[in-house]
């Protein structure tokens, strides 16, 4: 069976080129991973976004924060892991890892005594994290557009108790799923160029590779 | 596997092809060649449209019937003592004494002429892709070169030189009695042959070595654009390209591509 099938153009990038594409992109944009308040990020730059504080009654300036991701690993549809994957790509899905780094910064008493004056300290743990999601076409005419990717579970692998795994697992598939707004793949990208593609037919995931057909 | 793969069937090869020939644009030379018994020297314009593909593996690109589009403007010398009959013109004589003897000398002429048509040819071609500089190029090259057969419109284009001829001499003083016939002779020694080596002989280096250029991207290729002082531009870094025809139930032209961040 032909590459192209019934249409008149095909282009697909594999496994490896979509983790290459992800590796440029947050290695040259690594505010896309890494966020936190002023404490962590005291102002925003190309290595990471400030954001606010959590405000709450009592707390001096809010609450410290901050999450990193690692660059995070994708694998295509079908699993590559070899039954590793505590949550292996189903078909037409692809999945993550990645190592999710929490921080708070842990603020002391009032210095009622005039000890520890409401002093900060940084407080860290890591999380292991995988993501299941899916590709998301921006098609906007000829070899314009872009593939997004949407997060639709999450697994942290060993939390206990449940009630708090599913807590973290919501938040970190809220943030993972925020970050990954800013990752936009071109269409042109999956080519490198070779093709302004007419998009007909896909994206999809199969046999480790995201394909798209079409003509020109 | 490779990073990437694109793959384009016959249909979307020959519209790459189109594109390719417009980026070729018009190619021109200028030079002087045998306009049979005639020396003459030409300027030429030519330009590609048009053709189909045939893919053929393992990188073989066929291409039909493209139109090969000609411009040429040319001049030669004519010496029209070669053509014209020599005479004198009558003397007159009262009671012996005679107007002097003038005898008629044609002058040599500059025969300016342009003309324009097509030629189509057909030809195989192999893909090269190769790194130039910064950027990665897949071209197609010509192998060899075709035969060009300039066809049934060289008779007209002979017939068109008579006009150009007749006019450019036309205002010679006594040529009226002998014009038509000096430009039968002189278009006959010149002849179908004689047009169309000189045409073989312009047009051919602009067919040897052919090449048309059906991709081209830096090296350095960007993936998305800056967007901001946080946002810098984000690259990749293409380390090799290759491009083969594949068959399958249809031949396709694949393009594999691998690259680093």
């Amino acid at each position: 069976m032909s590459l192209t099938k019934t249409h008149h153009v095909f282009a697909s990038a594999a496994e490896t080129g979509i983790n290459t594409f992800l590796n440029a992109i947050f290695s040259t944009r690594p505010h896309f991973l890494n966020y936190g308040s002023s404490l962590f990020v005291p102002v925003s730059t190309v290595a990471a976004t400030n954001m606010a504080t959590i405000q709450f009654p009592g707390v001096p300036g809010g609450v410290q924060w901050a999450i990193s991701f690692a660059v995070p690993t994708v694998d295509l549809f079908p699993d590559s892991s070899g039954g590793a994957s505590p949550l292996p790509p189903v078909a037409h899905t692809f999945n993550i890892h990645t190592t999710v780094v929490l921080r708070i910064g842990c603020m002391s008493g009032t210095g009622k005594d005039g000890r520890d004056g409401g002093k900060s300290t940084p407080l860290t743990t890591k999380l292991d994290a995988w993501a299941l999601g899916e590709i998301i076409p921006h098609y906007f005419g000829p070899g314009t557009g872009f593939i997004g990717f949407q997060v639709d579970k999450v697994l942290l692998p060993d939390i206990k108790p449940g009630s708090l795994e599913a807590v973290l697992e919501c938040l970190i598939k809220m943030l993972i799923s925020g970050a990954l707004q800013n990752v936009q793949l071109p269409f042109h990208a999956i080519s490198l160029g070779a093709l302004t593609l007419i998009l007909e037919e896909g994206p999809t995931i199969e046999d480790n590779q995201i394909k798209v057909w079409g003509s020109i | 596997m490779s990073d990437i793969v694109a793959a384009a069937d016959q249909v979307a090869t020959t519209k790459l092809l189109n594109v390719a020939e417009g980026l070729l644009g018009t190619q021109t030379k200028s030079g002087s060649g045998s306009l049979g018994p005639f020396s003459a020297s030409y300027s030429a314009s030519v330009n590609f449209t048009g053709g189909s593909v045939v893919l053929t593996p393992p990188n073989v690109i066929e291409l039909a019937n493209v139109h090969l589009n000609y411009s040429v403007n040319l001049s030669f010398g004519l010496d029209l003592n070669d053509f014209l009959p020599h005479f004198c013109l009558p003397q007159i004589c009262i009671f012996g004494f005679c107007t002097p003897k003038i005898c008629i000398s044609w002058p040599t002429v500059t025969i300016p002429f342009g003309f324009s048509d097509t030629v189509d040819i057909s030809a195989d071609f192999t893909l090269n892709p190769h790194l130039q500089g910064p950027d990665w190029l897949i071209d197609i090259v010509i192998v060899g070169v075709p035969l060009l057969q300039f066809g049934a419109t060289t008779a007209s284009i002979l017939a068109a030189l008579g006009l150009a001829i007749t006019a450019a001499v036309a205002w010679i003083p006594f040529i009226g009695p002998f014009l038509a016939a000096a430009v039968i002779v002189i278009v006959a020694a010149i002849g179908i042959a004689g047009l169309t080596g000189l045409l073989g002989s312009i047009i051919t280096p602009f067919v040897s070595g052919l090449t048309f250029n059906i991709y081209k991207q830096k090296q350095h290729f960007p993936v998305l654009p800056a967007s901001g002082p946080n946002d810098p531009e984000v690259d990749i870094n293409i380390t090799a390209l290759n491009a083969t025809v594949q068959a399958s139930d249809k031949n396709e032209l694949v393009i594999a591509g691998d690259f680093t961040a």
